[in-house]
């Protein structure tokens, strides 16, 4: 097998090479963390984050990796890269890191990044690891929020609870108002809902993906029905 | 002239999958008439509601999977799907808990995995847990009538009065006066008598019988066990006609009369419960008889079933003994839905004519079933 395979080379689009909802990579962040808007765009913004900045880094030293050892190397620089997100996170952003919990440092065994660490070793051009790896991570970053939205309208009956938590220390301490939460359905809240409507938005998406394959194909056959011709 | 390659004796089946499902509800009903009897009209009323919205919920996902809706309609599978869950929740919930209940059942754990005889788990169990994980406070105490609490009404049958507060509990908004249903409602009940006597309790048809009370009154507090047996007597009629086998019943049955006998000690600290109790004082009959013998998600081999009936059985015992749920037949049948592709696996019978099948992780899941040719 030719082994460019493995690497598609046409441009990585949101809608195709979406790591959750495609790749099905990363999920475990996803699916814990996904019960409010602020946890979720907290960890989406940090891995987006880890993410650039570890895949920068393999690019840079794409010459000094040697090709045996490279997923040693992807895992120290991911790690260090997650240490510094996390560092980050608590110094300005205490009570949300306390939220996040052990989500946090799990940012670096996230295999969703651990794999675009590899195909950034390969490509050349350090532009288009950014350009690539932001399309990526806003992937990511866009469906945690979707299911983060949905579990919190769900549970709570509102979104963007505790968004005072996203306010970082120089501008004053933040308000915790956990407390006065409404309780709409508490099953919105626990892990089982959470892989029930992340199944859910992959069905829409292939339902979606399935008719845009049928209408492109009736295109094609009435296309071809008028170019056809005796020969 | 035509004649099809036939040889006698060949006793013809009238099986259908729409005459089986209304066996099924026909076992149900000695069970129903005697809760509805004690408990009052919201028994009733909470199995046809959610009879209604199933069968619209069933009619909306077969016209979204673009079935024929009369035909598919028609198997009655939604029909035993809603009296099970009509009976599994408490009387006097509001309707709307019913629907998003009935429509988790139908919807997300039937539909989604391709409709009857596709789903691993039992529907009506799901739409039970989910409204449980969602709404505990709703879903462990609910109202019944004063009609049913009053002792000087002993032989009164369910009266109108206590079908209207039934449906001013069922839907709220029928009543007017805005007051909180519970001043016109006297008590709050409890699931089964398991939580209330603290797990010691004698037997009230015995008391009745000593006493002299009548059986039928409401006032000698037989009412779970005569809804017992009439589970018993429905399931013995399912039996009968062969509905469902004997092996997940007997399972399930001899495994909670096993543990809760060895576990039961008069005196001791721990209480565990008569293992009377544990048969007749909670949701164990309907639940050995109806809810884990689904067809479709228990486990299909007679092996298989022994297993699945004595995990059942025994994880039953483990949550009520052990666990925080009042009752514990849905997680129990839940679990024993979890495990039944696994039991299937590893407890197939020899195909006749042929070594027993090979195991191995290639037919795992539906795959062709390797056998070694004799």
């Amino acid at each position: 097998m030719n082994r460019t395979n493995y690497y598609p080379q046409q441009p990585l689009s949101l809608w195709n090479n979406n790591p959750v909802l495609v790749q099905l990579l990363g999920l475990s962040p996803v699916l814990a963390i996904s019960t409010s808007i602020t946890k979720g765009l907290a960890l989406g913004m940090a891995s987006v984050l880890v993410l650039l900045l570890s895949s920068v880094t393999v690019n840079l030293l794409k010459h000094q990796i040697n090709q045996s050892w490279r997923w040693l190397w992807f895992g120290i620089i991911a790690a260090a890269a997650t240490s510094f997100a996390d560092l980050v996170m608590q110094f300005y952003f205490f009570p949300l890191s306390k939220e996040l919990g052990i989500y946090l440092p799990l940012i670096c065994c996230n295999v969703m990044i651990l794999l675009r660490l590899e195909s950034s070793l390969r490509t050349k051009n350090l532009a288009k690891v950014v350009i690539d790896n932001l399309i990526i991570g806003f992937g990511f970053l866009i469906i945690i929020l979707l299911l983060a939205a949905i579990r919190e309208a769900l549970s709570t009956g509102g979104i963007l609870s505790n968004l005072d938590l996203l306010r970082p220390k120089f501008l004053g301490p933040s308000i915790d108002d956990n407390e006065n939460q409404r309780e709409l359905l508490r099953f919105a809240r626990l892990p089982p809902a959470a892989f029930i409507i992340l199944g859910l938005i992959i069905a829409a998406k292939n339902l979606i993906n399935s008719k845009r394959i049928i209408t492109s194909s009736k295109i094609e056959i009435k296309t071809s029905n008028t170019k056809r011709e005796r020969v | 002239m035509t004649s099809s390659p036939q040889s006698p004796p060949f006793q013809r089946t009238r099986r259908s999958t729409n005459n089986i499902m209304l066996q099924v509800v026909a076992g149900c009903i000695p069970g129903i008439s005697i809760a509805t009897w004690y408990f009052g009209y919201g028994v009733l009323l909470n199995v046809l509601l959610s009879i209604v919205f199933a069968l619209c919920f069933e009619a909306l996902a077969i016209s979204l999977r673009s079935r024929h809706i009369q035909t598919t309609l028609a198997d009655n599978s939604a029909l035993v799907t809603a009296v099970l869950f009509g009976l599994t929740i408490p009387p006097g919930l509001p309707w709307w808990l019913l629907f998003l209940g009935i429509g988790f059942a139908i919807l997300i754990a039937k539909h989604i995995y391709g409709g009857l005889g596709q789903n691993p788990f039992n529907p009506a169990m799901c739409g039970y847990l989910f409204l449980l994980l969602s709404f505990p406070s709703a879903m462990t105490s609910w109202h019944i009538p004063n009609d049913a609490l009053s002792s000087v009404q002993e032989f009164a049958p369910t009266s109108l009065s206590g079908l209207q507060q039934s449906l001013h509990l069922t839907f709220p908004f029928l009543s007017h006066n805005t007051l909180n249903p519970i001043e016109f409602v006297d008590g709050l009940a409890m699931a089964t008598p398991l939580i209330e006597s603290k797990m010691a309790g004698t037997s009230k048809l015995l008391t009745a019988w000593q006493t002299d009370q009548s059986l039928f009154a409401r006032s000698s507090e037989t009412a779970w066990e005569l809804v017992n047996i009439g589970y018993f007597l429905g399931g013995a009629f399912l039996l009968f006609q062969r509905v469902i086998s004997w092996h997940i019943p007997v399972a399930i049955i001899t495994t909670v009369m096993t543990i809760s006998i060895l576990f039961y000690s008069p005196g001791g600290y721990a209480i565990y419960g008569t293992p009377y109790l544990h048969l007749f004082g909670s949701a164990t009959m309907i639940g050995a008889f109806f809810i884990a013998t689904d067809p479709v998600s228990a486990a299909t081999t007679n092996k298989g079933k022994l297993v699945y009936g004595v995990i059942i059985g025994l994880s039953i015992y483990g949550v009520r003994a052990w666990g925080s749920y009042l009752d514990s037949i849905a997680i129990a049948v839940l679990l024993g839905n979890f495990l039944a592709p696994l039991l299937d696996h590893f407890l197939r019978p020899r195909i006749y004519g042929h070594k027993k099948g090979v195991l191995g992780p290639s037919d795992m899941g539906g795959g062709s079933n390797k056998v070694i040719d004799s």
